[in-house]
């Protein structure tokens, strides 16, 4: 162990359960997914342990974490974000947040067009992201819990019939429905299901993990306090319909 | 960030329970299974380093109570950073800790999660044991904290959260002997005041109005189980007090809040006492512990003295700070565990209910 130093990813902000590990080149030597729901605070870390060890390395040897910050799962995101703060603070090395949304997107394998990367969020509307594909991902338009028929008609306004557009996540069919009514081509990808590979994780976070390279060690403690999930709503908006828990002070 | 005096509460330990020529043992707690984010370092189980208690009071006033995603989001912004100033209160770094004890339940799952999660990595990042602590374990020891209090007794938790009754035997060994069925006493509180319009949290208001009024104006009902002759019910009171604001106003008559407030504390505080002198005599206990955030409302502390005092039975009650929810208590409660070698892997999981027997039985992840 020691010989090589490697960089740690994750997500746990869909259903699935992604861990991966990496070259400091980015090249990726370990990756597991796991679809478990609901038991992410419990496998994580016995993930990332066994992974750790599989590829002959210990903590000791982790230079940098890429973490997916959501949105999805309130609980869920919470868990990869906490677990990714603790260890950077813990070892004093440089933790980075990507969207959870644009890592979905980049499974699409594609170099050019457009992929819309959906998680349904319940009552017609899901968490959106929209890119442009290439070497460089570009966002097109800002990450949003918005209803299906807007996307369809922001889509239809801003993007070019011929650029191709795939669709992931398990809003794809919902979104495409909307987009056939407004007859704008588009692919859904395979399966229609919400997965974030921990490898595109650490893609999204390679220019941000090499920047972090250049940080102090107090840059890297104070990044690691400020690390918090994307949720795409305000809490205090979501109490309105909440009962108020029963448990109080003390 | 609140935090209570570093080293406060050393002088009053008792000598360290470390045998004789042991090295010393030094425990990061971690505690989030309700709305405080706290982190503290405790050496021998006895000795407070440092304490920090983040309390989320003002965030959850606007609701008029906990609202556990509310809580969570505060929990996960907070953590690393309550962690740091613990670490540095106690001018300990990771090399100095010889575990990581952590709350995993019971409580609020989102928001033993967030403690549970970062313990977990803290304990895999350094190579530390790992050891979940049962949350009314950290409760009841924080009378070992501040007076060296050790078993047997019997504890009387009274929160936001619980209303319990434990018998601590010699060994360690614990038994729940009542619960609450419905609402617990620091819940009733805090429902019964919004009820009267005296604002979030209700402990600290009612006592404060009830100081102006008159206990025996209405006389509120104590619920009697035959079926738990030491369990608890607070919802009939609440409902009973309800009623009569609600009768007064259709009668175009205004409440004195404060009779109200000082006829309902009594009822809690009667129910309180009748159950755990009951318990008392049953089990035959010479100590009594008070615990949990409803331990700072003066009028049940003041009965309980009574009745200890005319039974002969000491009465242990730790300074507030100890007993509303904090992180040293599970530090204090992790080396326990830490003297006994029962520690936990990395599947530990922060679970909503959890039975505080069998935790003393085996650790979380093995029961
Ligand atoms: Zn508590």
């Amino acid at each position: 162990m020691g010989e090589r130093m490697v960089q740690l990813a994750m997500d746990t902000s869909t259903e699935r359960l992604s861990v991966a590990i990496a070259t400091e080149d980015g090249e990726v030597i370990g990756e597991t997914t796991l679809a478990a729901a609901r038991t992410h605070a419990t496998y994580l870390h016995p993930v990332i342990e066994q992974l750790l060890s599989a590829v002959r390395c210990s903590f000791a040897d982790v230079s940098g974490i890429a973490v997916g910050l959501g949105p999805g799962s309130y609980t869920g995101v919470r868990i990869a974000v906490s677990a990714a703060k603790a260890f950077a603070f813990a070892r004093r090395i440089p933790v980075v947040g990507v969207s959870s949304l644009e890592a979905s997107a980049r499974q699409v394998k594609c170099r050019a067009g457009a992929v819309a990367a959906v998680f349904d969020a319940r009552r017609n509307a899901a968490y959106t992201g929209l890119y442009r594909a290439g070497v460089e991902w570009q966002l097109l338009a800002p990450e949003a819990r918005a209803a299906y028929s807007d996307t369809a008609v922001w889509i239809r306004e801003h993007l070019l019939a011929t650029d191709g557009l795939y669709i992931v996540g398990d809003g794809a069919h919902a979104l495409a429905r909307e987009l056939e009514v407004l007859e704008f081509p588009c692919i859904v990808a395979q399966r229609a299901v919400s997965v974030v590979y921990a490898r595109d994780v650490l893609d999204a976070a390679q220019p941000a993990l090499h920047d972090a390279r250049g940080w102090s060690e107090q840059e890297v403690i104070k990044r690691a306090h400020e690390l918090v999930p994307r949720y795409l709503q305000v809490a205090q908006a979501e109490t309105a319909s909440h009962q108020v828990g029963g448990v109080g002070h003390g | 960030m609140r935090q209570s005096e570093s080293r406060a509460h050393t002088a009053q330990t008792s000598s360290p329970v470390v045998a004789p020529g042991m090295r010393d043992v030094t425990v990061l707690g971690i505690e989030s299974s309700c709305d405080e984010t706290a982190a503290s370092v405790v050496r021998n189980g006895r000795d407070m380093m440092s304490s920090v208690v983040l309390s989320q009071i003002e965030v959850h006033q606007a609701f008029g109570g906990v609202v556990p995603e509310v809580a969570s989001r505060a929990h996960t912004e907070m953590m690393t950073r309550v962690i740091e100033q613990a670490l540095r209160d106690a001018k300990t770094t990771f090399s100095d800790l010889d575990a990581i004890a952590v709350t995993y339940g019971p409580g609020l799952v989102g928001a033993l999660f967030v403690g549970v999660t970062t313990a977990k990595s803290l304990a895999l990042a350094t190579g530390l044991p790992l050891i979940g602590v049962h949350h009314l374990a950290g409760h009841m020891v924080a009378s070992a904290l501040s007076h060296g209090a050790t078993p047997p007794y019997l504890v009387l938790i009274a929160s936001g959260g619980h209303t319990d009754l434990i018998n601590v035997l010699a060994s360690g060994e614990m038994v729940r002997l009542g619960k609450t069925r419905d609402d617990a006493a620091g819940e009733a509180f805090d429902k019964v005041a919004r009820a009267m319009r005296l604002g979030y949290p209700g402990g600290p208001a009612i006592s404060e109005a009830a100081k102006r009024g008159d206990p025996t104006r209405y006389a509120f009902p104590i619920a009697k189980l035959p079926d738990g002759p030491f369990d608890f019910s607070f919802s009939g009171l609440k409902s009973a007090v309800m009623l009569v604001l609600d009768k007064e106003k259709r009668a175009g008559k205004e409440s004195s809040i404060p009779d109200l407030a000082a006829s309902f504390q009594e009822a809690v505080v009667q129910a309180l006492c009748a159950k755990t002198e009951a318990a008392l005599l049953q089990t035959g206990q010479r100590t009594l512990v008070l615990a949990g955030g409803v331990a700072a409302n003066e009028a049940l502390r003041l009965a309980l003295r009574a009745r200890c005092d005319a039974l002969g039975v000491e009465f242990v009650v730790p300074p507030v700070a100890l007993c509303t929810d904090n992180a040293a208590m599970i530090a204090a409660a992790g080396y326990d565990r830490y003297v006994r070698g029962l520690f936990d892997d990395l599947t530990l999981t922060g679970v909503a209910t959890a039975s505080i027997e069998a935790w003393y039985a085996a650790p979380a992840t093995k029961q």
